[in-house]
């Protein structure tokens, strides 16, 4: 005899088997005493595991429970629809658009004032380049009392840590 | 799927209460029954379905097909149920008291049902849901491969397992019983 069937008996009763799958079984069916009495009681058992619930009542008032349920008012984070975050989208820039328009008076002249420091900075640095240009020798005199300050600084450091030293 | 329901998706989808309290009286069984028999506790099973259809109604225009509703409804109820077993587990054991003695028909029944529902609950999760897919609700191995979101293959050899081990538990063979 070919060798049991038993574990395609359960899909075979499910009818979920190809069709060389079930000629094999049929066949073997046919020969064999245990899987015939295995496939009955899998039969019985399916029957039973669905009368056993088929009986199973639903509470009363059930859906008027269910529908009580969602009549009720969700929590925000369910509320929020893409819709209604939309509308506060829009509600925001709404009161942007508003505000700036308000607030334009103000922002120009904020404006203007910025382009006044920029403007007298500017006139300022030129105001000292021609200065400069005009005098004969500035900027070289200039480097050499910076430079001199410079050394004169330099010396003085040096003499005070060495005096230090010799306290 | 029959144009009614159809209609009662489609407009349910787009937020007509009316047509989701239609579907919640079509499928409050198939929905209660899923979670009861999962999780083996009347109260938690009401309302693990009352949350998993307050879900579907929030969750609903987002379902593309109107035509896999059922398998889309039951994915959710199933993610509760696995969510509330992870909660409670260890805590649970089974409890004659939890079952419904107003659905019992007759006393043979009520054995049968009782025999199966405890050895439904010596399974482990996974093949309980199995069982619950296939034989409760009676989706197709393909459709459960879609809900479980696991290869066919693995459909058909956990259904194959489930079974055997709650005959085994049924014919008092479980290892534990």
């Amino acid at each position: 005899m070919a060798e049991h069937v038993k574990d395609l008996l359960s899909a075979y009763l499910d009818e979920e088997l190809n069709k060389n799958e079930v000629q094999k079984v049929d066949q073997h069916l046919k020969a064999c005493p245990a899987c015939r009495k295995e496939l009955k009681e899998l039969n019985l058992l399916r029957d039973r595991i669905f009368s056993a619930y088929s009986s199973v009542d639903v509470p009363v008032g059930f859906v008027d429970q269910v529908m009580a349920g969602i009549e009720k008012p969700q929590p925000v984070s369910e509320k929020f629809s893409v819709f209604r975050k939309w509308a506060i989208a829009l509600v925001v820039v709404f009161i942007l658009a508003v505000l700036s328009m308000q607030l334009a008076p103000f922002i120009s002249f904020g404006a203007a004032m910025v382009t006044f420091v920029f403007n007298f900075g500017y006139e300022m640095l030129r105001f000292i380049s021609f200065i400069i240009s005009k005098i004969p020798y500035m900027l070289g005199l200039v480097c050499a009392v910076t430079g001199s300050l410079i050394m004169i600084s330099v010396w003085s450091l040096k003499r005070l840590l060495g005096m230090q030293m010799f306290t | 799927m029959d144009e009614e329901l159809f209609q009662f998706i489609y407009k349910a989808k787009r937020g007509d209460r009316q047509a989701f309290a239609e579907l919640v009286g079509r499928y409050k069984g198939t929905v209660f029954r899923h979670a009861f028999a999962r999780v083996n506790d009347h109260m938690e099973a009401e309302d693990i379905a009352q949350e998993a259809f307050t879900k579907a109604f929030y969750s609903l225009p987002k379902l593309d097909n109107e035509y896999a509703f059922s398998s889309w409804l039951t994915k959710i109820v199933s993610n509760l149920c696995y969510d509330h077993l992870k909660k409670t587990k260890n805590k649970k054991t089974v409890d004659v008291e939890d079952y419904p003695l107003e659905s019992k028909t007759s006393m043979e029944q009520a054995d049968l049902k009782l025999s199966i529902a405890e050895g439904l609950q010596k399974l482990s999760d996974e093949h309980r849901e199995s069982i619950i897919l296939r034989d409760i609700q009676g989706f197709s191995y393909e459709e459960m491969a879609k809900i479980l979101n696991i290869p066919l293959g693995t459909v058909k050899s956990r259904i194959n397992i489930a079974r055997k081990q709650l005959k085994q538990e049924l014919l008092g063979g479980g290892e534990d019983g």
